[in-house]
Formats: C-alpha cells, sequence, structure tokens
C-alpha cells in the first residue's frame, strides 16, 4: 500500500511538472530531475524547458508535496488524538491559529528576521488555537463531535477577525501579500520556500509516526490507552506540538488549504484498515498525490487564469465531509 | 503466608468537599478474586481507579506487588496490573483480534510488531474468552455483550499478576456470566489477584474468596460470602429488605430482595 502509493506520489510528480502553459513530455520531465539529482535517467529538454521545470514547476510541485503530505499526516494524527475520524487542522482550528501567526508575521515585517521567522510564527499560531480547542471541547477524556466543531469554528471565526484586523492595519504591500497567501495558493513557490519548509513538515513526517502505536491504543481511550502502558498527557502534548508544527508549516507556504487532511486518513481507513502505522505513512502520501492533482488542476483548468488551490480543495472537499457527516449520522445515528 | 499482590492503606478519595472513598484499607493476595458490592454511587469504580492508579489518592497509598503505585510509570504498571473498564467506545474500525492484539503492547520491545509468542497469547486468550470466532469482525460492530467479551481477553492478553474488572459481567447473557466468572476463578488458581466490581451479589457470592461491602465511600466488610452477605449487613448497606438462605446447587449465599422496604 504504502510502496504503490510512493509511485503514485512520484508519478504526480512527474505530470504536475509536465503539463502547463507549456506542456513538457514527461520522459523529459524525467531526464530534467535526473539531471539536476546526477542521475542519467530519462528523455533530452530543451534549455528552455529545463529552466521552466527546475526553476518554476519543480520547487512549486515539492511545496504541494510537502504541504500535502504535512496537512495529511497531521489530520490522520489529530483524528487518532481526538479520537474522532472528523478532526481536521482546518476545522479544529489550527490552520485558523496558524492563519493569524502568519498574518501577524507579513504585517510585523518578520521576514526581516530571517525566512524561518514566518512559518515559525504560524507553528505558534497553530499550536495556541489546537491548545484553546482541545481545553474546551474535552470533557472526562472525551471529545464530543459537536462541542469539537463548535469550538474550531469559533477559534476559525476569532482567527478570521484576526486576519481582518491585520488586513486593515497592513500597507499596501503586505496586504497584497496577505491576500494573496490568505487564498490558498503555491504560487509564490521558489527554492527558498521549499527550503523554509522542509523543516517543519519533516518534523512531523519522522516524528509523528513514532506515535502510531500509542495512537492505537488511544483509540481505546485515555484510560484504557494509560493502562495498556501509554503516558497519555505526554503523547498528546508532543503530538499536538508535532501536528501544529507540520500544519503550521504548510499554513505558512500556502495558506489555508482546507480538507486534505480529513478527506485523505478516510480514504485511507477505507482502503487498509485503521491501524497507525499504516494510516499515518499513506495519509502523508496520499496528501502529496492529492495536492499534487489539485494543483495541477489550480493551474491548467482556468487558463491563463490560476484558481487559488484554497478553492479547489473546498470544492472538492465541502461535499466530501458532508457525506462522511451524512455516513456517520447513519450509522451511528448521532452527530459523534 | 501469601504475599500480598494489592494492597490500599488508609485509601481516600475527595473531589471538593464529597468524599468519595473514604479510608479504605483492602488487601488482596496472588491467588484471591475479591468481590466489591455496594448500591450505586457506594464508591467502587472510584475505589477501582485508585487501584489502577487512574486517580490520585486524597490521602493514603496503593501499593502493587509491595512498591508503591505513585510515580511509576505507566508501563511497568501496564506489565504489573490490567484493567477492565465498564464500557470502551471505539470508533475505529478494529478488528476484534486486533483489539485484543492491543493487550500485548506493553510487553513490545521499541517498534517491534508483535512475536510469534505474542500472537499465542492473543489465540489462546480468544479461545478462553469465548470470542475466537469473532476474531475478523470489526469492534465497533460487535453487540454490547461481544465487545465485552473481547475487551475481557484484551485484559487477559496483558498477563499481568493482578487483575482490575469493572462489572465484567453487566452486558452479558447468563451463560456468559458464568463462563467469565468461572474464567476469573480460572485465573485466580493460576496465581492472579482479582478485583472485580459486581451488581450482582449472587454472582458475588458464587465465585469470590472475599466480598467487600462498600457503602458511601466506605469499605464496611470485606470476608467470606458467609460473612459478608447476612440478612442484617446487606439490608443495611443496600438499604433494603433481603432474605439470605443456602443456594440449591452450591455451599454459597443466596440473596433476594424481600418484599417492602426496611426501616
Amino acid at each position: 500500500m504504502t510502496l504503490a502509493l510512493a509511485l503514485c506520489v512520484a508519478a504526480c510528480l512527474v505530470v504536475n511538472v509536465a503539463l502547463g502553459a507549456i506542456a513538457i513530455h514527461p520522459w523529459a520531465v524525467v531526464g530534467v530531475i535526473g539531471d539536476h539529482l546526477g542521475v542519467g535517467v530519462g528523455g533530452v529538454a530543451t534549455l528552455e524547458e529545463d529552466a521552466v521545470i527546475w526553476q518554476i514547476r519543480m520547487p512549486r510541485a515539492l511545496l504541494a508535496l510537502l504541504v500535502g503530505a504535512g496537512l495529511g499526516i497531521a489530520g490522520a494524527a489529530l483524528q487518532g488524538i481526538f479520537r474522532n475520524p472528523l478532526a481536521d487542522p482546518g476545522l479544529i482550528g489550527i490552520s485558523g491559529g496558524a492563519s493569524v501567526g502568519a498574518a501577524a508575521g507579513i504585517v510585523l515585517g518578520v521576514g526581516a528576521l530571517g525566512a524561518t521567522a514566518l512559518p515559525l510564527l504560524a507553528a505558534v499560531g497553530g499550536v495556541v488555537a489546537a491548545g484553546v480547542v482541545y481545553a474546551l471541547a474535552r470533557h472526562e477524556g472525551r471529545t464530543d463531535v459537536v462541542t469539537l466543531l463548535l469550538t474550531g469554528l469559533a477559534v476559525n471565526a476569532i482567527g478570521a477577525a484576526a486576519v481582518g484586523y491585520l488586513t486593515f492595519a497592513a500597507d499596501e504591500d503586505q496586504l497584497q501579500d496577505i491576500v494573496f497567501w490568505m487564498l490558498g495558493s503555491l504560487g509564490g513557490a521558489t527554492w527558498e520556500t521549499v527550503r523554509v519548509v522542509l523543516p517543519f513538515v519533516l518534523a512531523g513526517l519522522v516524528g509523528i509516526p513514532l506515535f502510531a502505536r500509542a495512537l492505537n491504543l488511544l483509540t481505546l481511550g485515555e484510560r484504557e490507552a494509560a493502562h495498556l502502558g501509554v503516558s497519555t498527557e505526554r503523547t498528546r502534548l508532543v503530538l499536538i506540538l508535532l501536528c501544529a508544527l507540520c500544519a503550521g508549516g504548510a499554513v505558512a507556504a500556502a495558506g489555508v488549504i482546507s480538507f486534505i487532511g480529513l478527506i485523505v486518513p478516510h480514504l485511507v481507513r477505507l482502503a487498509a484498515g485503521p491501524d497507525h502505522h499504516v494510516v499515518l505513512p499513506a495519509s502523508a502520501l496520499g496528501g502529496a498525490a492529492l495536492l499534487l492533482l489539485a494543483d495541477l488542476g489550480a493551474r491548467t483548468l482556468v487558463v491563463p487564469q490560476e484558481m487559488p488551490l484554497g478553492i479547489l480543495t473546498g470544492l472538492l472537499g465541502g461535499p466530501f465531509f458532508l457525506w462522511l457527516l451524512h455516513r456517520n449520522r447513519r450509522e451511528h445515528g448521532d452527530w459523534g | 503466608m501469601i504475599p500480598a499482590a494489592l494492597e490500599a492503606v488508609d485509601l481516600s478519595h475527595r473531589i471538593g468537599v464529597r468524599t468519595l472513598v473514604d479510608g479504605v484499607d483492602l488487601t488482596v493476595r496472588c491467588g484471591e478474586v475479591v468481590g466489591l458490592v455496594g448500591p450505586n454511587g457506594a464508591g467502587k469504580s472510584t475505589l477501582l481507579g485508585l487501584l489502577a492508579g487512574d486517580l490520585s489518592p486524597s490521602a493514603g497509598e496503593v501499593r502493587l506487588g509491595g512498591a508503591p503505585l505513585r510515580g511509576r510509570s505507566a508501563r511497568s504498571l501496564a506489565r504489573a496490573r490490567a484493567v477492565l473498564p465498564q464500557r470502551t467506545v471505539l470508533r475505529f474500525g478494529f478488528t476484534a483480534r486486533e483489539v485484543v492484539a492491543m493487550g500485548r503492547s506493553p510487553h513490545g520491545r521499541g517498534v517491534a510488531g508483535l512475536g510469534a509468542r505474542d500472537h499465542d497469547v492473543v489465540d489462546a486468550q480468544m479461545r478462553r474468552a469465548d470470542v475466537a470466532e469473532l476474531a475478523g469482525r470489526r469492534f465497533p460492530t460487535l453487540s454490547g455483550g461481544e465487545a465485552a467479551r473481547v475487551n475481557l481477553a484484551r485484559v487477559l492478553a496483558q498477563e499481568t499478576p493482578v487483575l482490575l474488572l469493572d462489572e465484567p459481567t453487566a452486558a452479558l447473557d447468563l451463560r456468559h456470566q458464568e463462563l467469565v466468572m468461572d474464567l476469573v476463578r480460572e485465573l485466580a488458581g493460576e496465581g492472579a489477584a482479582v478485583v472485580v466490581v459486581l451488581h450482582d451479589l449472587n454472582l458475588a457470592a458464587a465465585h469470590c474468596d472475599r466480598i467487600g461491602l462498600m457503602r458511601e465511600g466506605r469499605l464496611v466488610a470485606c470476608a467470606p460470602p458467609w460473612e459478608a452477605l447476612t440478612r442484617a449487613r446487606v439490608g443495611e448497606v443496600f438499604d433494603q429488605d433481603v432474605v439470605v438462605t443456602r443456594h440449591p446447587a452450591r455451599d454459597r449465599p443466596l440473596v433476594v430482595a424481600a418484599p417492602g422496604v426496611s426501616g
């Protein structure tokens, strides 16, 4: 499953890079990537194609891959922590908190402090929001979905208000930055962006799977997990931090891209069962593949315009979420 | 003297002004089944939570295998005692066998999965709890009684010297109530120390070595069935007039409610 998904991600990457205003033969894409990695594979590309691929499309595709993987794995982990299949970095407020952090960063001009300052601030915003939602939505070791979603809604609303105020307070250039970024787009991707986001997403991709066993046990309940030897408090804290880093980094780079963290783990569970040893890596890979495809759609569906990525994932994710709620209610007789 | 597997020393638990468990002393030895009975809200589950280490006592202490509970890691506790909760809600579609296999996790080393011995233990305990045929079923689709027995198999798979069971028979039909309590006896025969919260006095009378009666947070008595379940004591603890007679098929007390309310 994981191997098949990895191949799928590679294929999506090549297709994403190949298609666009100038279509390039996929084999030539493989050739260019091979060239730059010092491996002699694939076809031959012209210098112009090489520049388009390596300077423009490749960083963007890699950023899509990182952001998708980060959101996918964070979603899978959050669903495990909250013991609830409806948790998602966007719905429960992490993305909202992160966007406040990022917008504040833009307005305060923290970019001058170094390229990592902005994603770091976004991650801090994510952690704070997650902490608030977590503290408010839990009652006696259980998380009630309605409370969870409503708390997320409220935190997102507060976040939106804060971002709104920051937009108001921003000057012309900052305003453009904020708006561009809020719509959720990978359009600004450069190798620099990729380098900055990489450690954040990597923290999640490496750190979160270490908790696969604990997440499996947590699905039984917190007390039950503790009885089976999980230090639940520490586990939850570290996991939420990792998710916030991961999702916060993704938000800082690409704006609020909703539903990836919700849809992907679900599809993975449907296909491969609930074991987090599989669900976590597969959600990362699935998220990467889905976002690569979504970004391809965003770039090519309304040529020569570009559709903001957040709109596209919202269009896909909204109906999926409705279907999920419907199914959940039919099977369990309630919203939880 | 058989060593004490689990001891509570002057154990109390208070929340605000309410005292849920009040100065309980209890010693459970290896090979012994101790039943806890009492009216609703008497503090049975709270006492079990204190014994399990879920709750920190306001006063007194719990000793597990001679060493105080406080300060021990979750993992070291998980190898020393297993806890069966009243009810487990699982929203993710793990199979019954996967749930039972989770019981092996305290014995795992690093990130390695289950070994051959772990799989043997899982299969054996599933047969013991009469859930072998449910192995491939998704846990959320099980009936209450089936889920309760799968959970019991999970607790058994933990292979701990101390077992704390919170109403293991509550969701079960008559046959499975007997099956589970026989199993509890069998485990004690193998050297386990078992504390089991029960609602059914006669189930406790038939299968426990000693019965602890709780009322308003206090352990009123803890004695063998014939001594614990006297008409006067049961009447006082439950505030209900009862008749105590002899079980027609076993030398154990049989308690039934008498018409009318005492006092």
